[in-house]
């Protein structure tokens, strides 16, 4: 059975990246109401991906390193830690930063918003990032979890 | 924050996006340097992530402090070269494993 924190690190990751693309999409029209429900939606979002952060550290630290890392090594496809491991575990770190930076930006501007139109553009740009490197993250995720039950299939032990 | 805050979290960001650029590429071709952060913070990637913050907060107070001027800023503008950095950092270090793995 895989380890709960991977599903953990994955459910906040992924409900971090539709919490973003929830504030992306309030913004094309917003309202007082619109634009007090971002506020509290980014939040939840940048909180969720300071958690999966820490998760996904974590995890990455005491069990991939040990269990999951020597035996993909081992299988038939290595190029899923290799190539795939390594980028997701640094291209991870870009993401609390654009999230802090566009919830700064909403928090600053607050109702403003409704009549800043270049400036929700800029938020909306933001959260676009967050959700294809987000996104982006979970197809690695997959390709990581695919070389690790390709090794168990073709009988690698560690 | 005031505009300038604004333009210091900015510039912030894409500090840490550069350093955890630089650091990745860097250690990998640099033994003794994979080695000092992971000695130094028990795992080289603890040291990336903890080093990413402090350049954050560094590039932040360094903007918000001790530069001059800047009391208004375009946020488009910024939002925009977050993402044309964020894209090349990805590219980059993407690009970086593909070749260490399949360009010989």
């Amino acid at each position: 059975m895989a380890d709960p924190l991977i599903g953990l690190h994955a459910f906040l990751g992924e409900f971090a990246v539709f919490a973003f693309l929830w504030v992306m999409v309030e913004l094309f029209n917003p309202n007082k109401e619109s634009l007090a429900r971002v506020k509290i939606i980014s939040s939840i979002g940048l909180v969720f991906l300071f958690l999966s952060w820490f998760v996904g550290g974590y995890y990455y630290l005491n069990v991939y390193g040990a269990d999951v890392k020597p035996l993909i090594k081992a299988g038939p496809q290595p190029w899923a830690h290799l190539v795939f491991t390594e980028t997701k575990e640094h291209v991870f770190l870009f993401l609390p930063f654009i999230g802090l930076l566009a919830y700064f930006l909403i928090h600053s501007h607050g109702e403003n918003l409704v009549k800043e139109r270049k400036t929700r553009h800029a938020i909306q740009l933001l959260c676009l990032m967050i959700v294809l490197i987000g996104l982006s993250m979970a197809g690695m995720g997959y390709l990581i979890s695919t070389g690790a039950r390709n090794a168990l299939e073709a009988g690698v032990t560690i | 924050m005031t505009p300038k805050e604004l333009h210091a979290a900015t510039m912030a960001t894409l500090g840490s996006i550069i350093f955890v650029t630089f650091s990745t590429i860097y250690s990998e071709v640099s033994a003794p340097f994979k080695t000092f952060l992971a000695s130094t913070f028990g795992h080289h990637w603890i040291a990336k992530s903890v080093l990413s913050v402090v350049v954050f907060v560094l590039v932040y107070y360094y903007f918000t402090r001790m530069s001059k001027g800047k009391n208004h800023w375009n946020a488009w503008q910024m939002a925009k070269n977050v993402t044309i950095v964020s894209i090349l950092a990805g590219l980059i270090i993407f690009g970086f494993y593909v070749n260490e793995f399949w360009g010989g």
